[in-house]
Formats: structure tokens, sequence, C-alpha cells
């Protein structure tokens, strides 16, 4: 037996997880001095890993920015990108993984990533430049990939993303 | 007053502001960074620290009006190395303003974002649990 098996099945063996997300009607938000708030997505998650609810209350959160958010000419997080990366995370939100940071991108795209076990991996859904970012410093390497390879890239270092 | 087509010294530096949106906790550097995805355009606004000076400005003056955001500083001649380009924009409300121009893939915008450096890092903004996990490194409990 490997010792590289992991010792839950890797994403794409786990239970299928929905996630329903919901355009309620537009609701105030407190962002900087703005009159009025984007719409904002209300996200049910049942089945969740333990941080998975907390990610999408995040992506759901960055989707409240407003334009200029970074100081700059950003654009608003869009909804399709956002759903991208819901998307994504039920497919690798499972027990075991760290929780990953989910960041905001300029042109209106949303980066999930992770910073541990000596990898570097950033996952890019974005209209402009969408795609999958992972250093290794263990052994020096990088690679782009298409975000087709998304899910099997963190089922490839599953283990070295798992929380300490 | 500096003139826009004035050469860019190699060893100055050059400011960005950050959301603490942008900013996460790195496991690896046991520190926290800017988000590479913040060094992303090809014409990347900055604000040039000689016309900052000279108009007796500091650092911090790039981030007036903007409470929660943080300033990182690369230097120009890192950029440069990066095959950038430093440009002098100036623009009606902020002389200081400047344009890193050039190409920047997926491993470049990386060594942008671990090249820089905080200058000013605003922590009682940042998400709970990048502040958590640096004061758990720094030893610093405090609230």
């Amino acid at each position: 037996m490997s010792p590289l098996i992991p010792l839950v099945p890797p994403p794409e063996a786990q239970p299928v997880r929905s996630a329903r997300i919901e355009a309620l009607a537009p609701q105030q938000r407190a962002v900087g001095d703005r009159g009025e708030g984007p719409n904002v997505y209300t996200v049910v998650a049942p089945d969740a890993s333990p941080w998975y609810r907390a990610a999408l209350d995040r992506i759901s959160d960055l989707t409240a920015l407003a334009i200029g958010w970074n100081g700059y000419d950003a654009q608003e997080v869009k909804a399709d990108t956002a759903m991208q990366a819901v998307a994504f995370l039920a497919k690798v939100a499972y027990p075991g993984i760290a929780p990953p940071a989910i960041v905001p991108i300029s042109d209106g795209g949303v980066q999930v990533e992770w910073h541990r076990g000596g990898l570097d991996i950033e996952i890019a859904f974005s209209d402009e430049e969408p795609g999958v970012f992972v250093e290794d410093r263990e052994d020096g390497t990088s690679q782009e990939l298409a975000l087709a390879e998304a899910v099997p890239t963190i089922a490839r270092y599953w283990q070295r993303l798992r929380e300490t | 007053m500096i003139p826009n087509d004035a050469p860019v010294a190699d060893e100055m530096s050059l400011y960005r502001r950050v959301h603490p949106t942008e900013i996460v906790w790195s496991d690896n550097d046991g520190c926290p960074r800017p988000n590479s995805s913040v060094f992303k355009d090809k014409e990347m606004s900055i604000n040039l620290d000689d016309v900052l000076k000279d108009e007796g400005h500091g650092p911090e003056s790039a981030i007036d009006g903007k409470p929660t955001h943080s300033l990182v500083s690369l230097t120009a001649g890192f950029v440069k190395g990066e095959e950038q380009e430093v440009r002098r924009t100036p623009k009606p409300e902020d002389a200081s303003h400047g344009d890193v121009c050039g190409e920047k893939p997926g491993e470049r915008k990386k060594r942008f974002a671990r090249a820089a450096q905080f200058v000013i890092l605003r922590e009682e903004a940042l998400d709970p649990s990048v502040l958590a996990k640096m004061r758990a490194a720094t030893g610093d409990g405090s609230e």
C-alpha cells in the first residue's frame, strides 16, 4: 500500500455535495460610503466540511465589494466567477484539507489558494486569466495549468494540504 | 518638480495599495503577504517615492482616505529586472502616480508578491484568520 494513499478518499471519490446559490433581493450593505450595495448571494451548503460554510460566506462577502475596492479600478466580483469558485470548493472541501485563502481579483474574479506544505497553489476563476498555478518549493518546480485541472491538482497534492 | 521623463533610479521605492481582502497568510513563509493578483495588471498603478518626497509627503500619503488599505513597496530595480518599464504618469489629483508596464504571467506575479515589502500593514483591517495566525507566529496574543 502506497504511503501516499490519502486517509480519506480523493475529491472525485467523495459524496457529491450540492451548493445552492440564491440571489435574493438587493440589500443594503455597509461597504464604505456607497449609497447602495450589490445583490447578496446567499449560499446554502448542506453536508459541508468544517470550513466550507465559512468559505461560502467569504465568497458572498466578496460579491459586496464595490467597484474600485482595491484602491484603483477593480471591478465588482462577478456572480459567475463566484459561483465557479463555489462549485470548485464543493468538490474539494472535505475534512482534512486545510481551509484555503479566498481573495478577489481586480478583474471581477475570485482566487482560491493554499500556501502550505511547501506548496503554493493558486486557482483563478476569472474571465480574463483563468487557470491553476502550482509552485512546489520542495523540488523547485512550477506549472501553469488549465482551470479544468483544478480539482485533479488538489487531489494530487491532497496530503500536503492537510491541516496540521 | 520632477519632470515626467526623469530617469527612475533602481533603488527607488514604488508603492502599491493593497486591500485587506488581498492579504493572505503563507504557512510556507510564516508571514502575511499580498496575493499575487495584486500585481497582475499590464499597466500596474504605483506611486513614485521621489515625487512624494519632492512634494513633502511620506509613503503613507498613498493611502490617504483609504483607512483599511495597507501599502507595499517594490524597488524600481526589481521590477526592471522582471522586464518591466516604470513610467511616470502623473494624474491631476496624484502627481506621484506611475505605472509598472509589462507582461506579468503567473510566476512573475508570484515573484512580485514575494518581493513586496509591507510599508504599512493595517492589522486591524485584516481578515481575522490572517491576524490570528500572524499573532500566533509572533507570540503576540494581544487583542
